[in-house]
This record gives structure tokens, sequence and C-alpha cells, in this order.
């Protein structure tokens, strides 16, 4: 599935967010989206996700305008991964992953027996089967990540839209979702992730898009785009990128020198 | 172990054959409540007359009953425990409908205003001398009134959505309630007066078989689309942004759940004036029993709501002399019940 935006324009009354963004996302391909706060990655997503609408330009999946899209339709195309799935009443984990399969059920229908035979798979997938009965209070940050997932692949669309998706994660779990994450593109998935982690980029994404001042700083190949120079702009600090035994880690120059 | 009965503890949510022997269950029990309505009473009447007479509308049966206990069971019984479980099913889906939708479980048509706002819209037309339809329509125009007004202002505060929600049915009740209070004060005191107050603290006495069709039309149309749509009622749980992107029109489904649930709400505080906490407490029992699916808590909450209604309308009229108005009863009820629940909330 393939993901076209082209200058696309995007104001909050007079404060604009988005200024003549372009770009576009390969079927199978991860896109890391880096920028600080305020630099509009999530205005971004909002406009791909027809959340908001656009003040100009075009967004457009397999060639086919994204407003001619009903928001069922979309759902069948594009899936949305927030940073922090929360729900006051407390659903058990296979009820939350059969609530993916609702763009593909009539609008007064209840999921039958094939949908939730594509939410169990979409719980294999993730290897998480075994916390189907459970209540989604009762798991762990990490596996909750992985339940909206399921639920993101339930959905069957094949554009992933993910907001953070670590943000509230520990250490290990961070790594973990990633990986999991990554091993999606590999099933022909195409991703468009943002984060605050740049070594995320550096580790798992084909491409990586700089926004910054409501445009596009630089967008291209991972090995290509993130410099020291990219960085600089984007985060207002020193960070040396380093190579060591063949992986690229940041390494954030600190101003205070007694630091260890 | 420990995990292990973690997991026994919460199965009994996702088995696929409980909701239908707990569905079953409480079939049994409504079905229960309902006779045993007939039975007792200032006028006891014997289960087997009662059947007798229940079948002699059907079959030619030679009457052996007196007179008066047929008319105790079709003009008297008869509407009150039709409407008291119309009445208890009904309010009971609208609370659970409002709950999930404003992803709140503590608001309620109480909470929202709507019971307070129907409420003056249907003295309002006792005052004017209305017609019962007119009177209805207005009790729904006020109850949709104090709804919107209320969401506006929770609206208005972003960060504080529940605090707006509570703060913003509290302050939109109180209006209702002035304006319920001064057309007391207009009301002739020989007619018009005594008429509103008593029908006020929520009663079925005076309830009449015709007045079941003003009850169960507005019910039926107000029912159905939350019947229809009760898998979507799941996702307006999740937040905004993730319920559109699983493919909703949330703004469409809360229209339509807001008209459907005010609409049901405004014809039982027509009928009965006002009767509180069965929309709040009820909900929470069911979740409690039944978990959060709507699939299943729809039709267990209509039946528990309808089987407690029933069942509180019956001692109303039998535990004193008198006759106890069936709102104070509930409040009695339902109001430790759900300080219980409450307690029991936060020690988890």
């Amino acid at each position: 599935m393939r993901l076209d935006v082209k200058n696309l324009s995007f104001a909050y009354k007079d404060h604009k967010v988005l200024d003549d963004v372009s770009f576009s996302l390969n079927e199978g391909e991860f896109l890391c989206l880096l920028g600080k706060n305020g630099a509009g990655k999530s205005t971004l997503f909002k406009l791909l996700l027809g959340f908001l609408k656009k003040e100009s330009g075009e967004i457009l999946i397999e060639d086919k305008k994204l407003e001619t899209y009903s928001r069922k339709l979309l759902a069948r195309e594009i899936a949305y991964i927030p940073q922090y799935s929360s729900n006051t009443f407390d659903y058990t984990v296979f009820d939350t992953v059969l609530m993916g399969t609702t763009c593909r059920i009539d609008s007064l229908g209840s999921p039958k027996k094939r949908e939730k035979r594509i939410a169990m798979e979409a719980l294999e997938r993730f290897n998480i089967s075994h916390l189907s009965h459970k209540l989604a209070s009762s798991i762990s940050g990490g596996e909750r990540q992985l339940v909206i997932l399921a639920r993101a692949i339930a959905q069957g669309s094949h554009i992933l839209i993910l907001d953070e998706p670590t943000a509230n994660l520990d250490y290990g779990n961070q790594f973990k979702v990633m990986n999991t994450i990554s091993s999606l593109k590999d099933m022909g998935y195409s991703i468009i992730l943002s984060t605050h982690n740049p070594e995320q980029a550096l580790w798992f994404s084909d491409k990586v898009m700089f926004l910054n001042d409501n445009k596009i700083l630089a967008h291209g190949n991972t090995d290509d785009v993130m410099t020291s120079e990219n960085l600089k702009t984007i985060y207002d600090i020193p960070i040396d990128i380093i190579e060591k035994n063949g992986r690229k880690i940041c390494f954030p120059t600190l101003e205070n020198k007694d630091a260890k | 172990m420990s995990n292990d009965k973690s997991r026994t503890s919460v199965d009994f949510r996702h088995d696929p054959d409980h909701p239908v022997t707990l569905l079953a269950g409480f079939i049994i029990l409504f079905i229960f409540i309902f006779f045993l309505s007939f039975f007792v009473g200032r006028y006891p009447i014997k289960p087997i007359t009662l059947i007798k007479v229940l079948l002699s509308k059907i079959f030619y049966i030679e009457p052996t009953w007196p007179s008066t206990v047929e008319n105790v069971i079709f003009k008297i019984r008869m509407p009150r425990i039709l409407s008291s479980a119309i009445i208890g099913g009904a309010l009971s889906v609208s609370g659970l409908a409002y709950q999930g939708m404003f992803k709140n479980p503590m608001v309620s048509p109480d909470v929202l205003g709507t019971s307070a706002g129907a409420g003056f819209g249907a003295s309002l037309g006792i005052l004017l001398g209305l017609s019962y339809f007119s009177t209805s329509a207005l009790s729904f125009i006020c109850g949709l009134v104090a709804v919107i007004l209320v969401t506006f202002i929770s609206g208005k505060l972003m960060n504080q959505k529940t605090l707006g929600l509570i703060l913003g049915g509290i302050m939109i009740s109180s209006i209702f309630t002035s304006g319920t209070s001064f057309v007391k004060l207009v009301a002739d005191t020989d007619d018009a007066l005594p008429a509103i107050t008593y029908w006020l603290m929520g009663s079925l006495a005076s309830v009449k078989m015709s007045d079941i069709k003003f009850l169960i039309i507005p019910i039926i149309i107000g029912l159905l689309p939350i019947i229809l749509l009760r898998w979507k009622l799941n996702l307006l749980t999740l937040d905004e942004d993730e319920a559109m992107s699983l493919g909703i029109n949330t703004i469409l489904l809360r229209k339509v759940v807001i008209f459907g649930s005010t609409l049901m709400t405004a014809a039982c505080v027509g009928v009965s004036g006002h009767i509180g906490w069965v929309g709040l407490v009820i909900p929470h029992f069911t979740r409690m029993i039944v978990g959060c699916d709507y699939r299943h808590s729809v039709p267990i909450s209509i039946l528990m709501g309808s089987s407690f209604l029933m069942l509180v309308d019956t001692l109303s009229r039998t535990v004193t002399t008198g006759e106890i108005p069936l709102g104070i009863l509930t409040s009695f009820i339902g109001a430790p019940f759900f300080l219980y629940l409450m307690i029991r909330e936060g020690k988890k």
C-alpha cells in the first residue's frame, strides 16, 4: 500500500503547523519521523488519519484521494497506534483486539466467527494469545502495546501510523516492541512512526524524515540523513553519531564537562 | 498459581456460553418476579386463580372467581407491573449507554440532568393543561436540552471532562429543578399542584393500561438503535481518535445514542415521575456480572433493571398500609448500594 503526500499545509486558525510538506511512503517501507515537541508530527498524523481537514495539498492512498474514503474504508487502509491506549471500562484483551475488526463488518452487525478467528490470529502473531482472557488492566504496558498492535493487524490495513508507541515503556520493552514493529515491515506493512529516540530511527527504519519549524528539514535513507548536523538543528544540542560493532549510536555532548 | 487464579476469575467474561446461561438465569428471575408481583398485595390472589384468570383471556374457562379478582389483576396490578418492568429496563439501559458514550461510569440520566429536564418539561405540560402527547414531547425536548447543555459544558473543560460532566449536571439539574419549583408555585393548588407533586416523587400508583402505550412506543424507538448498535457502543468507550481510526463515525453514533437514551428517559419520567438511581446502579451491577461488552450487558441490564423495579414497586405497595412513592424507595436502596460499590472499587 502506497501513501503520497503532496504540498500539504495546515494551520490552527492563524498558527501555521505544517507548511508545504511532501513525501511518499512505499509498500513495506519503515519511515521514522523525528522532530522536537510542537514540530507538527502529531498534526501530520491527524491529517493522514482524516481527523483534521487539510488547508491545502493532497493526501493519496494508492492514488486515491483521502477525502473519498469513508471512515470505515479508511480504517481498512490505515491503522493508528497511539502512544497510550486507555479505557475507563475494563475489556478483555480478546475483545480489545476484536474491536479492530469493526471496519470489516456490517454497520449494524457484531463480530462473528470469522472476525473472532482474525482477532485470535492477530494475537497469535505477537505470541500473546495466552493473554486473550485477561482484562486489559491486568497486563503490563509492553503487553498492552502489543495488544494494540494486534488490534491494528485485525483491522486488515496495510499502512500503520504509530505515534510515539514506546514513549510510556521501560527500556527493555521499548526494544521488544520496536523489534515487533520492525518485523511487520518484513511482512509488507508500510510503517510511519514518530519517536523522540533517534536511535530507534538508526536501528530500525529504512527512511527518516525530520520535521523542523513546520517544514521538512530532511527526508531520505536513514544513513544519509541521520547526520550530526541534522540532529543538532532539530534538538539544539551537539550530537555525535558513533559506530560500534557495526551499529550506530547517538552520543550527545554534555555541556557540563564534569558530568559523567 | 496466582496467575491461574486470576485467569479463572475473569475467564467467564470471555466464555461464549456463559452470557447465554446468565441470560437464561435472568429471564427466569424476571418471570418469577413478574408472577410474584401479581400474587402479593392488599388483596391476595392465589397462584392457581391467577393462572386461571390469565388463561380465561385466551381460552374459555368458567369463572369460579369473583369479578373483583379480575379487576385487581387487569386494572390495578397489570399496568403497574408492566410499567415498572418497562421503566426499570429502559432507565437501566439508558444509563448503560450514557456511561459508555461519556466514557464515565459515574453518569446516568439523573447525573446528566436528563431526568430533571424531562421532569420540568412534564410539569410544565401539566401546568399548561397540555395533552398527554404534547406533555411527553415537551418532556423529551427539555431532557434533550439538558444533556446537550451538560455535554457542551464538559466540552469546555478540556482536561477535566469528568468533573465538567458532573458539575455541569448538578448545575443544569438545579436550574431545571428550580424551574419545576416555579411551576409548582404558580400551579393551581387544588388541581395541578397535587398532581405535579405526587408525580414528581416517582410513583406508579395511578398508572393505567392506557399509559402503557405512551411508554412503550418511545421506548421501542429509543431502544432499537441501542440494541442494533450494541457492538459499536464498545468502541465509543475508547478515545475519540482511536474510535475514529477503527472506522466508526463517532459524531453520528453519539447523536443516535443521546437521542435514544434521552427519549427513553423522558418517556419514563413522563409516566412515572422521577425514579432515581436505577440508571446508575443497575449498569454497574451488570458490568460486575457480565463484563463491559455491550453485546452482553445491554440485554442483561434490561432484564436486571426490569426485575429490580418490579420488585421495588411491589414492595412500595405492600410494606406499609399506605403507598410509598417508588422514587423514595429506589433512593433508599440505590444510594447505600452505590456507596458500597464505590468503597469496593476504591479498595481494589
